[in-house]
């Protein structure tokens, strides 16, 4: 940490760390993080333990904007300061979410992390968020967060029978009605005559047997 | 003439015609071509009063969407009418009948349909296995494309996800359907 300054982070090649792996931030360190541990060492834990509840709630999808303003003014940060910081902290921790309990285990997150010289305490302290009892609700945030085509969030139908029209006096004919909402706000209204709604629904099933072979499949591969 | 107008071919082409410009929506079959085409030898004034005949029959038969028992009994009180149908005649628009019902009911049917319609669906399953916020996913996903048009424009294509859960709840909601329907549709 001494004579070497800001530059020590860089000088630790993953393949240097003792168990001789990659580190859980990738191949090359990220600059936010590389930039934290200076910041670190005369930081007020409190300060810190504060930062990270809101990186957390950030992390949940909640609006921080505010909250970062009031940390700012109650903790005397320079704007820069604070900036590393967050920005730091944020990838950290959404790096090692992205992992699965079993590629990132608690022991290898803590030596990593430490290996930075990132102060013990805080190393705790990022370990409780990442391994506690909030990985769950940040796990599901994550996936929700990926990567999406619209998908139907609200289906309605109707069945309508065409009595009569100008082009036919008696006609009886069935038709169904589909009204679609996305998960991107439009709506879409559409009618499906009655063969197509047979295969419709013969293609629905098919797709619902082919997910489920998938998943077998994909099962089968993991336990191999 | 009577003779001409007699012809059992001529008949059968002029329905075809008849259908293609009512039923079908083909522009440009004017009087004139099928007459020009079809009885070349009668005159137009001859020729316009048994084209409407038969159109009128042709007409009253596809609006009705008559059975084949409504049909020959529709026939044949034409065939028994002042200035109906010879016997002949009555054979040819039955055979007609038959061999068409089915295309031309499809098309009174579409015509009174003026919202779009689902014309297509084609669909795909992957496997999810990583994305910037998870490194394993390995969930199935299906991707399917709705081709949605109105009739005479072009098609919307509608690409959607579906994961596993709302996959079962689509097939649901379409099996609650197929009920109403069958329910609806049960003879009385």
């Amino acid at each position: 940490m001494s004579a070497v300054g800001t530059a020590a982070p860089y000088l630790h090649y993953p393949a240097d760390s003792h168990s001789g792996r990659v580190s859980f931030l990738g191949a090359q360190l990220p600059p936010e993080v590389a930039a934290m541990p200076r910041l670190l060492g005369d930081l007020d834990r409190g300060t810190f333990r504060k930062l990270l509840k809101l990186v957390v709630s950030s992390l949940q999808g909640e609006d921080c904007r505010e909250a970062v303003q009031r940390l700012r003014a109650g903790a005397d940060l320079s704007e820069e300061r604070l900036g590393v910081l967050l920005a730091g902290t944020n990838t950290l921790l959404q790096q090692a979410i992205r992992l699965p309990p079993a590629s990132l285990k608690p022991d290898a997150f803590q030596d990593q992390l430490q290996e930075l010289c990132i102060p013990q305490d805080l190393v705790t302290d990022l370990a409780s968020v990442v391994f506690g009892s909030q990985r769950p609700l940040l796990n599901s945030v994550a996936r929700q967060q990926g990567a999406w085509l619209p998908h139907v969030s609200r289906l309605c139908w109707r069945v309508d029978v065409a009595i009569s029209t100008s082009a036919l006096a008696r006609s009886l004919q069935p038709s169904v009605l589909m009204q679609l909402k996305l998960s991107d706000g439009s709506a879409h209204r559409f009618e499906i005559p009655t063969a197509k709604f047979q295969e419709l629904r013969y293609s629905v099933a098919l797709v619902l047997k082919e997910m489920a072979d998938l998943e077998k499949r994909c099962e089968l591969k993991l336990q191999a | 003439m009577a003779g001409e107008l007699e012809s059992s071919k001529a008949l059968s082409g002029l329905l075809n015609g008849l259908a293609q410009e009512a039923f079908y929506g083909h522009q440009g079959i004017t009087e004139e071509l099928l007459r020009s085409q079809l009885y070349p030898e009668v005159s137009l004034e001859e020729f316009r009063p048994f084209l409407a005949k038969m159109r009128g029959i042709l007409k009253s038969i596809a609006s009705a969407d008559m059975d084949f028992n409504q049909l020959e009994a529709f026939l044949t009180a034409q065939t028994k009418k002042q200035g109906g149908i010879s016997s002949d005649q009555a054979t040819v628009i039955s055979k007609f009948w038959k061999s068409h019902k089915i295309k031309i009911r499809e098309s009174l049917v579409n015509q009174s349909r003026w919202d779009s319609g689902l014309r297509g669906l084609s669909w795909r399953v992957d496997g999810k296995s990583q994305s910037r916020h998870s490194a394993q996913i390995h969930t199935p996903v299906a991707i399917m494309e709705l081709e949605i048009g109105k009739s005479g424009q072009e098609s919307e294509f509608l690409c959607l996800e579906f994961d596993e859960v709302k996959v079962n709840q689509l097939l649901k909601k379409l099996s609650e359907v197929e009920e109403s329907i069958s329910t609806l549709m049960q003879p009385a």
